[in-house]
C-alpha cells in the first residue's frame, strides 16, 4: 500500500515536474531494457556478441549488422548492448557497495562522535588524499593468484569485473561518510531522538530505524550522482587495459579498442563514447532532479 | 488506601552535575522526593533551576558529560543509579516514560503515527508489528484522537500541535508505564488545548493508575494536576509538601513571590509583580541561600550560611531561616 503522504511519495509527486530528470529517467530506463534484452538481438540477428568473423571486418551498416562491426568482424551494436550491460551494472552496483560502507561508517563516526569520529573521518580524510589514478592502477595489477584466492574465482570471467566493484567500492565510499556524518550530526540532537531514546531503543535502533531514514533522500542523491562517475571510471580503467578483460566487452574496453583505428573506423570510437557521454549526463540529470525532489526549500 | 503501599519513585539525597575540564560543576544539589503509586508530584521552579535534569536523570538520559554525582534513584526499590545501559534500555518506555516539550519535533517526520505508537511495544512486549499496530490504534483512540484508524496512517506533519502531543502521551503511555514524566508538556500549546491536554492526563492517570512526575514552571498548570509540589530554585527543593500546603499556605518567600506572578482568577491586580533578578547560573551559586539576593526578607544570616529544610508539618517543608521563626 503507497501512503499518498509519506515523504517518499510527496518528493516523487515534485520530481514529476522536473522534465529534464524526467526524460533522463527515461533514457536510462530504456537503455536498460534494452541491454537486458541483448540476448534477444542475438537470436533476431543470427550472431553472438564475441563472435568473430574476419571475412566482414569493419563492415559498415547492414541488416545484419546494424551498427557495423569492428576489426575482428564482431558486431558492434550487440558488443555494444553486452558492454552496456557492464558498465551499467558495474556502476549500479560499485557505487551502491561504495554508498553502504560510507553510510554504515559515516552514521558510527556522527552518531557515536569522539574518537570513534576522530579515528574514522582521519581514515576518510586519508583514503580522499591518496592518488586516485595510481591506485587503482595498483589495484588492478594485483596478481590475484598469489593472494591465495580459489582457482575458479581467479579464473573466472567475471573476475575482471568484481575486481572493478570492488577497487572503486574501496575507494569512492568517502564523499557519501562524510554526506552521512554531516546529517547524522544534526539529526542526532533532533528531539525525535531524544524521545527514542525514551521509549528504551538501543544506539544500534535509533541509528538504523530513525536516523537513517531521515538520511535516505540525500544518500538516493549521491548515489545516483555516483553512478555516472563510477562508469567514467571504469571507461578510464578499460580504456588503461586494466578493467574489463576482453572479450568480454565494456564500453571503456571498445573504446581501447577503437583508438588504434581511429583513422580507418571512426565510427568504433564514437559509439561508446557518445553512449558514456549519454549515461553519465543522464545519470547526473536524475541526481539533480531528485536533489531538487527530496529538498524543495534548496534554490539554485 | 494508596498511601500506605511504599512509593513507586524514591529520591534521595541526589546531586547531578557537569564534568568539565576545569572541575566538577554540580547543577542539582541534594534533593529528595518521593513519587507515590497513582499520584502527581509536580517539580516547580524557573527555568535553569534542574528540573528538566532531575527529569532526564530519572531516565539515566543525562546529556553528555552531565553525571549522577551522588545519591539513588530507586524504582520499587531497585536502584537506577549506575545501572547498565541494556538494562535501562528495558526500563525506559516500559516502566519510565517521558513526554517531551516539544511535540513538533519529538515525532520522526518519516514515520506514521501509528507506526511510531506502535514501537515501544515492539521494543518492549514482544508483539509482532501487526499486532501492536491494532494496539496502537486502540492507544490513538484512548488519548483521544477521532478517526484513529486513518489518524494511524498519517504523518506529523498532517496532525496539529496538539494531536501531536496526543500521540506522544499515546507513545509514553503504550505499555501502561508505572511511571510517566512529564516535561512541561503544555507549555507549546494553545491554551484551550493545554486544557484538554492536563483532561487527558489526569483521564488516562485514573485508566491505568499511572504516577506522574509533573515538571513545569506554571502554577496554573500545576495547581489542576499535582498532589504533591516540590519547588525547586538553583538546584534546590526549597519548598515541599501536598499541593493544599504549598499552594495554600506557601512558607518559602520564593514559592510566594513565585506563586504571586500567577495570574488568578480570584484576585484582580492592575499589573503582576515580577521577581527582580534572576536564577543565578550554578557557577555564580553564591554561599549562603541562593535566593538572598532577590529576597525581601534576606537577613544576614541568609548570604552566609545556606539554610536546612524544616519539617513544618508531616507532610510540608521549607527551606528557609524565616520559616524558623514564624
Amino acid at each position: 500500500m503507497i501512503n499518498q503522504n509519506s515523504p517518499l511519495f510527496l518528493a516523487m509527486r515534485r520530481f514529476r515536474r522536473h522534465r529534464l530528470a524526467i526524460f533522463s529517467a527515461c533514457v536510462l530506463l530504456s537503455m536498460i531494457v534494452l541491454v537486458m534484452i541483448a540476448p534477444l538481438f542475438e537470436i533476431l540477428l543470427g550472431v553472438s556478441a564475441n563472435q568473430v568473423d574476419l571475412y566482414s571486418r569493419m563492415a559498415g551498416s547492414s541488416l545484419a549488422h546494424p551498427l557495423g562491426t569492428d576489426e575482428l568482424g564482431r558486431d558492434v551494436f550487440l558488443r555494444l548492448l553486452y558492454g552496456g550491460r557492464i558498465s551499467l551494472f558495474t556502476g549500479l552496483t560499485a557505487a551502491c557497495f561504495a554508498a553502504s560502507i560510507g553510510t554504515v561508517i559515516g552514521l558510527c563516526a556522527g552518531y557515536f562522535g569522539g574518537r570513534l569520529d576522530a579515528l574514522l573521518m582521519r581514515l576518510t580524510d586519508s583514503v580522499i588524499a591518496l592518488p586516485l589514478l595510481p591506485l587503482l592502477i595498483v589495484l588492478a595489477a594485483i596478481d590475484l593468484n598469489k593472494l591465495g584466492l580459489p582457482e575458479a574465482i581467479v579464473q573466472s570471467e567475471d573476475v575482471s569485473f568484481y575486481r572493478i566493484v570492488l577497487i572503486v567500492a574501496l575507494t569512492g565510499w568517502t564523499t557519501v561518510a562524510r554526506l552521512v556524518r554531516g546529517a547524522t550530526l544534526s539529526l542526532k540532537e533532533r528531539e525525535f531522538v531524544m524521545a527514542a531514546q525514551g521509549i528504551g531503543a538501543s544506539d544500534r535502533h535509533i541509528m538504523f530505524r530513525h536516523i537513517l531514514p531521515n538520511l535516505l533522500s540525500p544518500i538516493i542523491v549521491a548515489v545516483t550522482l555516483s553512478v555516472g562517475s563510477v562508469i567514467l571510471l571504469e571507461s578510464v580503467l578499460s580504456f588503461l587495459g586494466l578493467g574489463i578483460q576482453p572479450p568480454m566487452a565494456s564500453w571503456g574496453n571498445m573504446l581501447t579498442n577503437a583508438q588504434q583505428l581511429i583513422w580507418e573506423a571512426p565510427l568504433l570510437a564514437v559509439y561508446p563514447g557518445l553512449l558514456i557521454f549519454i549515461t553519465v549526463i543522464s545519470f547526473n540529470f536524475l541526481g539533480d532532479g531528485l536533489q531538487d525532489a527530496f529538498d524543495p526549500k534548496a534554490e539554485h | 488506601m494508596t498511601a500506605k503501599q511504599p512509593p513507586v519513585l524514591e529520591v534521595e539525597h541526589l546531586s547531578i552535575g557537569f564534568e568539565s575540564d576545569s572541575g566538577i560543576l554540580s547543577v542539582v544539589e541534594d534533593i529528595s522526593f518521593s513519587l507515590n503509586s497513582g499520584e502527581t508530584l509536580a517539580l516547580v521552579g524557573e527555568s535553569g533551576c534542574g528540573k528538566s535534569l532531575t527529569a532526564l536523570a530519572m531516565l539515566q538520559l543525562l546529556p553528555p558529560f552531565g553525571k549522577v554525582l551522588s545519591g539513588s534513584i530507586k524504582l520499587h526499590g531497585k536502584e537506577l543509579v549506575g545501572l547498565a545501559d541494556s538494562s535501562m534500555e528495558a526500563i525506559r518506555g516500559n516502566q519510565i516514560s517521558m513526554i517531551f516539550q516539544e511535540p513538533m519535533s519529538a515525532l520522526n517526520p518519516v514515520f506514521t503515527v501509528g507506526q511510531q505508537v506502535a514501537e515501544p511495544l515492539i521494543l518492549h512486549k514482544d508483539m509482532s508489528p501487526s499486532e501492536a499496530y491494532q494496539r496502537a490504534i486502540e492507544m490513538l483512540e484512548a488519548v483521544g484522537i477521532p478517526d484513529p484508524i486513518s489518524r494511524a496512517n498519517n504523518y506529523p506533519h498532517q496532525l496539529s500541535g496538539g494531536m501531536r502531543q496526543r500521540v506522544m502521551i499515546a507513545i509514553a503511555l503504550a505499555c501502561e508505564p508505572d511511571i510517566l514524566i512529564a516535561d512541561e508538556p503544555t507549555t507549546a500549546l494553545d491554551v484551550t488545548i493545554q486544557a484538554q491536554i492536563l483532561d487527558l492526563m489526569h483521564d488516562l492517570q485514573e485508566k491505568f493508575g499511572t504516577s506522574i512526575l509533573f515538571i513545569s514552571h506554571d502554577f496554573g498548570v500545576v495547581s489542576r494536576m499535582a498532589d504533591e509540589i516540590a519547588v525547586m530554585y538553583a538546584g534546590r527543593v526549597i519548598e515541599q509538601g501536598t499541593a493544599t500546603d504549598v499552594l495554600v499556605e506557601p512558607k518559602h518567600p520564593y514559592t510566594t513571590a513565585l506563586l504571586n506572578t500567577t495570574p488568578r482568577i480570584d484576585i484582580s491586580v492592575d499589573r503582576l509583580p515580577a521577581i527582580p533578578g534572576r536564577v543565578p547560573t550554578p557557577a555564580e551559586r553564591p554561599q549562603g541561600c541562593c535566593f538572598a539576593p532577590r529576597c525581601s526578607l534576606a537577613s544576614d544570616i541568609c548570604s552566609s550560611e545556606r539554610p536546612m529544610s524544616i519539617q513544618l508539618t508531616d507532610s510540608h517543608s521549607a527551606a528557609c531561616y524565616e520559616v524558623g521563626h514564624g
